[in-house]
């Protein structure tokens, strides 16, 4: 993770142009100046960037096979890192957005418009299946102090009327926790604590 | 208005339809607002458009070996009516060295990293369940006060995923109702 921020050198993007004073008027936009801009990818750069606080995830194991109806547990570890005092300790609740799945046959039921706006609204997406429908965790509240770790475990059951077609073919599950702080804070102060998900693949065997 | 980026190849590096796409091949430094090699795309810099939505695809079929993180961004300022604001909206798909592929949704304001949230897309690579590729879009709520960020994974095998969906709300100081392109 050495690798932080990836800085982009670039004479076309408006918006950071806007901030070295370039003209707000729409006649007399011009193509820019090569400018820089970045993006942050990662919990090192997130803290290098103005981040208080990262929490990563790591799932172990992180890869299994289950029949239909079958279950298992995989271990949910949560990592506090913090570069700043500001949350001495974070209060984690699993989300009640997990992502779905989406089955082979299911990519022309829909548009990918309409997918991401009932995703957002959290309501049935036609031909995929809610991945909530599919976990739960033995605890509702995670604590991690900064600087410590905790673990939660996490039962996975696939659901026994899944289709024949994903027989032989996997769902993938990043369990997505909400950090109670944020939920409290203003949008100003809406990212100041960020969850670094990890994936969980399930081949389905039969 | 919507923009919409299709087919956007990283390993040929293919040409880019919207506004304002960056690709980034290789960049390995941790100082902010350095040289760096890059591409862009812009359709027509003489006019300034708005559009509420835009999509993206991204393949790394034959990035294989990355020493650095590699991945495809769409990185698009705010407008407000007529104006350009500081805000830039970001979804970038990364995939890092270890073989994940993550979505990096981020909102910049000026050179301030506002907002910022992760999800997991899945693993490069040619085993079944790996990713093949990814859809992404990221749009304004009916209201304008919201930016919806959405990464759709497809894999290898024909399934795909919805990973979560990450929701900025517009902070003091982006006055931000669009997104602007040329």
């Amino acid at each position: 993770m050495y690798w932080t921020v990836v800085t982009l050198a670039t004479a076309m993007v408006v918006g950071i142009l806007a901030s070295f004073s370039l003209t707000p008027s729409l006649s007399q936009e011009q193509p820019a100046e090569i400018q820089s801009i970045e993006y942050v990818s990662g919990p090192d750069a997130f803290l290098e960037r103005g981040g208080a606080s990262a929490v990563i995830v790591q799932l172990s194991p992180d890869r299994i096979e289950l029949g239909r109806g079958e279950s298992a547990t995989v271990t949910v570890n949560l990592s506090h890192r913090a570069a700043t005092d500001e949350f001495s300790e974070l209060h984690l609740v699993p989300s009640n957005n997990q992502g779905y799945l989406g089955l082979p046959s299911s990519d022309k039921l829909t548009t990918i418009e309409e997918r991401a706006e009932l995703a957002r609204q959290g309501k049935p997406i036609p031909g995929m299946i809610n991945n909530s429908d599919m976990i739960s965790f033995a605890t509702q509240e995670v604590s991690v102090a900064a600087g410590n770790d905790q673990s939660v475990q996490m039962t996975v059951t696939v659901p026994e009327d899944l289709p024949d077609e994903m027989v032989g073919k996997s769902i993938h599950i990043a369990p997505n926790f909400e950090i109670r702080e944020m939920q409290k804070a203003s949008p100003d102060d809406a990212s100041r604590a960020v969850l670094f998900p990890d994936m969980l693949t399930v081949i389905v065997v039969n | 208005m919507v923009g919409r980026v299709e087919y956007f190849d990283i390993r040929s590096m293919a040409a880019v339809s919207a506004a304002i796409l960056l690709l980034i091949p290789v960049m390995t430094t941790g100082s902010a607002f350095a040289a760096n090699p890059y591409i862009a795309g812009y359709r027509d810099s003489s006019t300034v458009h708005s559009a509420s939505q835009f999509y993206g695809k991204v393949e790394f079929d034959g990035s294989t070996g990355a020493s650095s993180y590699t991945g495809g961004v769409i990185s698009i300022s705010g407008r407000d009516g007529t104006a350009i604001e500081s805000a830039v909206y970001q979804a970038p798909v990364t995939l890092q060295t270890d073989d994940d592929i993550v979505g990096d949704s981020q909102v910049y304001l000026g050179t301030t990293l506002e907002w910022y949230e992760q999800v997991a897309i899945g693993e490069h690579g040619s085993d079944d369940e790996d990713v093949d590729y990814v859809y992404y879009t990221f749009y304004w709520n009916g209201a304008r006060t919201q930016v919806t960020f959405y990464y759709e994974p497809h894999y290898n095998d024909g399934t795909s995923s919805s990973a979560t969906i990450e929701t900025y709300t517009r902070v003091t100081g982006d006055d931000s109702d669009n997104f602007a392109t040329g």
